[in-house]
């Protein structure tokens, strides 16, 4: 087109009236444009992939202030936009959220959001969805439940609650305990008791000495006792040697004590034979007296009793 | 010059011609024991315990018995040792015990296929375990192959009493009153003995209880008589209550008091002496021995 115009010298063959070809050119460009930057702001991907929608009932003590485009995170990152904030019939209140598909998996029923601030006390509210293991979500049906985060404040109050809790009744008994010792030293004070009496009437003083003199004069008796005692002391040092003496004449003997044991030990050994000889013996003793005992001569009869051994039949007693 | 025999001499010659004829005459016992083993020693010891009434001694007797019959692989030695060791299990008041034995051993027995030894004996223990236990339906099974051997022996006589026991048990008189017939019978052909002879009074006293008291306790106090001669004790102390209940029936209260009272003291006295042999060690073993040896001397030496 653009050699068409420039071969001809004279009047264009055909002219268009009301276009020009760089006008052409940057509409087309134009286009072009719009469409990248229609690509680049992602709605078309928004069209192409819906989001997934979840409504979080939010508590009755208000939004926490949560607003329309508020950030939605979960595990710390973003999953979507709070879209709008609605007053359902029954007076609950009410949010619908954009959430990015890919984070469905994560959200189950028994997942829940939290409002938190941005920056715990202050800055944007935003929801923190948590990891449902649950069930799986009804995506046709989406609702979850919001809570509010508890505030730093409600904490720090309800531990110096506590702490008040615990160090009143503290103060209180170390007040009682306190106005006991004062009661305590105004009745040792007063000469109330034997502490009292102790520290305030010399009379008990004077008892404790006469009963160091007693004392004084009960040792003094016991001196002819201890002399006696020494005695008995004496003979049984005397005692002592003569066991120790015999200790010794046994230690002497105990050298022979393993050779005695093992002489016993081996007349134990041959215990045993000599018993089952013994019974050998006796059991042939009591075969030969049966011989005897079966010849005629001595009255017997030659009748054998076979080779069984069984107990008779009248032994069988029911 | 040739002098006379004198009478001193005269003597000696006598003796001597005596005794020539004398030697030829001994030994022509058969021994008794057929083996000199262990197992017929130990078959021995068993029995001679047994009568002594120690039955523990004699169970480990039987029980090494046993053993070496197993080790042997003698099947008469075996089913002999299971026999004798459920007899003593018996004897001990362990019925179910001496009933397992009983079963082990027959089963021991039929194992080594061998048809010539009579397993009646066993069948016969097995009635008296289970009558103990008072299985009577399986007691009269128990001794119906016993019992059915003619002619009758002593252990088909024994069967027929423990069957009779038992048929009064579960009430089959007519049972009862056939096994009667047939031991009166078996009795007849064996008059020496007087187990049976025990037996079957107290079978006919167990019969006629109900319907002639009086007849009952005669033929209770005839078993009662015959089992203290033959030392069944715990049989004695049986007959005597019964001839107590007949005693009772036929109106001699006082009498059938006596009676129990009888019982009750023997039984007493059985059952003591069971504990006092509850614990028998080697010495109790040795004395056994001894006293049996003693008593064989005592034998010979009375002869």
């Amino acid at each position: 087109m653009f050699q068409i115009r420039l071969r001809q010298k004279g009047r264009p063959l055909i002219r268009l009236r009301y276009a020009d070809e760089w006008t052409g050119l940057l509409v087309l460009v134009s286009v072009i444009l719009f469409i990248a930057a229609v690509i680049e702001a992602g709605v078309l991907s928004d069209w192409l992939e819906p989001p997934a929608r979840l409504q979080v009932t939010l508590p009755k003590s208000g939004v926490g202030g949560l607003t329309v485009g508020a950030d939605v995170q979960l595990l710390g990152a973003h999953a979507g936009t709070v879209r709008r904030i609605r007053l359902n019939p029954s007076g609950e209140m009410y949010a619908v959220v954009d959430l990015d598909p890919q984070i469905e998996p994560f959200i189950r029923r028994d997942s829940i959001a939290v409002i938190r601030k941005q920056f715990v006390v202050a800055g944007a509210s935003y929801l923190d969805l948590t990891r449902g293991s649950g069930e799986k979500m009804d995506w046709n049906y989406a609702v979850i439940s919001a809570v509010p985060e508890t505030s730093i404040v409600d904490t720090i109050n309800k531990t110096f609650k506590d702490i008040h809790d615990e160090i009143m009744p503290m103060l209180a008994n170390a007040r009682d305990i306190t106005a006991q010792i004062d009661g305590l030293l105004k009745d040792i004070r007063a000469g109330k008791g034997s502490v009292g009496q102790l520290m305030t009437n010399d009379a008990l003083i004077r008892q404790a000495e006469a009963t160091v003199v007693s004392l004084n004069e009960v040792v003094s008796k016991l001196k002819p006792v201890e002399d006696q005692v020494g005695g008995i002391l004496h003979k049984a040092d005397g005692t002592m040697a003569n066991v120790q003496s015999v200790t010794t004449d046994v230690k002497k003997a105990t050298p022979h004590l393993p050779a005695i044991a093992k002489s016993m030990d081996q007349s134990m050994n041959d215990l045993p034979a000599l018993l089952a000889q013994a019974q050998t013996s006796l059991y042939t003793l009591q075969k030969l007296t049966n011989q005897l005992r079966s010849l005629w001569i001595l009255g017997g009869s030659s009748s054998g009793k076979g080779d069984h051994r069984r107990l008779p039949p009248s032994e069988v007693r029911p | 010059m040739m002098r006379g025999i004198g009478p001193g001499s005269r003597a000696v010659l006598l003796l001597c011609a005596m005794a020539a004829p004398l030697a030829g005459c001994g030994g022509t016992v058969k021994d008794p024991e057929p083996s000199e083993d262990s197992w017929n020693q130990e078959m021995d010891s068993g029995r001679d315990t047994l009568r002594l009434g120690r039955y523990k001694l004699a169970e480990t007797h039987y029980l090494e018995a046993l053993r070496l019959g197993r080790l042997s692989n003698n099947v008469m030695r075996i089913g002999d040792a299971g026999y004798n060791l459920s007899v003593v299990l018996l004897r001990a008041g362990l019925p179910a015990e001496a009933l397992a034995t009983a079963e082990k051993t027959m089963q021991d027995v039929l194992l080594r296929n061998n048809s010539d030894y009579d397993t009646r004996p066993l069948s016969l223990v097995m009635a008296g375990a289970l009558f103990r236990l008072q299985r009577y339906g399986e007691v009269i099974d128990r001794t119906r192959q016993a019992a059915s051997v003619s002619p009758a022996d002593a252990i088909a006589r024994r069967a027929l009493f423990i069957r009779g026991l038992a048929a009064d048990r579960v009430a089959q008189f007519s049972l009862l009153n056939q096994t009667i017939a047939s031991l009166s019978a078996d009795t007849r052909k064996a008059p020496d003995d007087e187990t049976s002879k025990a037996d079957l009074a107290e079978l006919q006293a167990l019969a006629s209880i109900g319907s002639a008291p009086v007849q009952a306790a005669k033929y209770a106090a005839t078993s009662a008589d015959l089992r203290k001669s033959n030392d069944d004790f715990k049989g004695m102390v049986r007959v005597l209550r019964l001839e107590a209940d007949a005693a009772q029936a036929s109106g001699q209260t006082g009498w059938a008091q006596a009676l129990r009272q009888q019982a009750e003291q023997s039984e007493a006295a059985y059952n003591m002496k069971h504990d006092v042999i509850a614990d028998v060690d080697l010495t109790g073993a040795m004395s056994v021995s001894v006293r049996s040896a003693a008593r064989a001397a005592d034998g010979v030496i009375s002869q």
